[in-house]
């Protein structure tokens, strides 16, 4: 019970990345503030985390839009008093190419993934800073944003956008005590993910078999990264083991992107 | 007990950073071969280990010495039947400024860090991959090999910065064997070495022991210096479930030193 007495507010938390984050946190002691524009998919997150006995609450939040932002947090004070943990985690993309990327993929990408996890961050910090007991901050990031393959120009901007955000806020945020790092996944075997291969497939005429081998082929270690790889790795840097770690990077990516 | 059933052979392991990972391999189940140059250090590690009801021997080595690291691992191999995951941790610097390393600091530094971590990666690794099953290496590293400015030794920093690029050489070459191979940078550390390291670079600055350690506090953004203990979680992490997907990364627990 690495987490226990602790509160996580997780964002996205309706499926993939964010559903496994909850879920696992929620099984170390955590209590869940599990929030997605998708309502009903966090009330069904958040129910079967009560369902074996863990705490949890869903929130609607959409956060491209501040005020739902400030809404988040404040239902998230009201269920459980603070916020100790933010999983920054809510993203968005679809496959495009290079040449192909229309105005509309790069306002809605960068609106949730980098402008949306900027002003969660911004506005988490801020309660963190004000209750005065630090805090830990997970930002979901990309090999994308370092370079490795996209399914999106505009998604690898707004990755590396979350990079940046992630070493700023780890150097401004030491001295509060709150540390700062992103962790950034390779291929994934998520609804998102699987989606994104499935549009690449019929870009290039593949099967998505095709395509999933294609995707694998450039994974050292051969496999998919699960969900459940991800949650483990925000519950380390969110536990005791995170004590000292900011500023960090870390990729979750079967050895696509070494560094 | 992420470690259930499995065998750790952890080198320089008789102090500091390498003793918190044996240990902390052990609580999580792990058989566990404490391996340093230093027998008696070792052997007390080991007692310490079977004393809180985990499974440890220690074996005497010295990593510079390929017959050593094959006797090392023949040890290992008598006693436990296998081994699973190895935390390639021995090692050694002194404070020097750049226009006064020695060439025996250069030797015995790389002959330790570098040439004898490269061979005990590759003679585990034989045995891994005759085995089939897999398995974990983390390298240690440090920050020193990524540019941190504050280093004890220009000659250190190599050796370390050696230690990075044959994490990645043996994580690219290791990965269709399912051994997943990785580096843990630390940053400024609490243990006997480092603190060795503080009063040599005091005594050369003409200050205080605190002084310099007041000093050092200013450049660490979270303002502390690491205990050993959170070293070694980073090192159990990478071993266990959540290390799975993880191969080539070079990861820093660091306070916040050096970001990326």
């Amino acid at each position: 019970m690495q987490l226990q007495g602790k509160t996580l507010l997780v964002t996205g938390g309706a499926r993939g990345f964010g559903q496994a984050i909850a879920e696992l946190a929620a099984v170390e002691g955590a209590r869940a503030a599990v929030a997605d524009v998708n309502i009903e998919g966090v009330e069904a997150v958040a129910r079967g985390i009560r369902d074996r006995g863990g705490e949890a609450v869903a929130i609607r939040a959409d956060v491209t839009d501040l005020a739902s932002i400030d809404a988040m947090v404040d239902a998230t004070l009201q269920a459980f008093g603070s916020v100790d943990i933010l999983a920054n985690n809510a993203g968005i993309t679809s496959y495009a190419p290079l040449l192909e990327v229309p105005e509309s993929d790069w306002d809605s990408i960068m609106g949730v993934n980098a402008k949306g996890a900027f002003f969660t961050l911004q506005r988490v910090a801020q309660e963190m800073v004000a209750r005065r007991q630090g805090g830990r901050i997970v930002n979901m990031a990309s090999v994308a944003g370092k370079g490795g393959r996209a399914s999106n120009a505009a998604y690898a901007a707004s990755k590396a956008a979350v990079i940046a955000i992630t070493l700023h806020a780890a150097a401004a945020l030491a001295g509060n005590d709150i540390n700062v790092n992103a962790i950034c996944p390779g291929a994934a075997e998520t609804e998102m993910f699987a989606g994104v291969r499935r549009q690449r497939a019929a870009a290039l005429g593949q099967t998505y078999e095709e395509n999933t081998n294609d995707t694998l082929a450039s994974v050292p270690l051969g496999r998919i990264i699960d969900p459940q790889d991800i949650a483990r790795m925000v519950v380390f840097l969110a536990g005791p083991g995170g004590y000292n770690i900011t500023g960090q990077t870390i990729n979750v990516d079967g050895g696509v992107l070494m560094g | 007990m992420q470690l259930e059933g499995k065998v750790a052979l952890v080198t320089g392991a008789a102090r500091g950073m390498g003793r918190a990972t044996a240990e902390q391999a052990a609580a999580e189940g792990a058989r566990v071969a404490v391996v340093d140059i230093n027998l008696a250090g070792a052997e007390a590690v080991a007692a310490a280990i079977k004393e809180n009801g985990g499974e440890a021997v220690a074996i005497a080595a010295d990593v510079g010495d390929l017959e050593s690291i094959d006797a090392m691992v023949e040890a290992t191999l008598e006693a436990f039947g296998c081994i699973d995951i190895l935390v390639n941790n021995a090692g050694i610097t002194r404070y020097a400024p750049l226009m006064e390393v020695t060439e025996e600091d250069w030797d015995s530094f790389m002959r330790v860090n570098a040439k004898g971590s490269f061979f005990t990666m590759q003679r585990v690794a034989a045995e891994m991959i005759k085995r089939g099953e897999g398995g974990r290496i983390i390298n240690m590293a440090s920050i020193a090999g990524k540019g941190f400015r504050g280093t004890s030794n220009a000659a250190y920093a190599s050796t370390k910065g050696a230690v990075i690029a044959f994490t990645y050489q043996g994580a690219s070459s290791l990965a269709e064997h399912n051994i997943n191979v990785n580096a843990v940078c630390p940053g400024p550390i609490d243990t006997d070495m480092s603190r060795g390291v503080g009063r040599q670079r005091a005594e050369a600055m003409g200050r205080s022991f605190e002084e310099q350690a007041t000093a050092g506090l200013a450049n660490i953004p979270l303002g502390r210096m690491i205990p050993p203990d959170d070293v070694a979680r980073m090192v159990v992490f990478l071993m266990g479930p959540g290390g799975y997907n993880i191969t080539g990364q070079t990861i820093n627990v660091d306070a916040g030193v050096l970001m990326g």
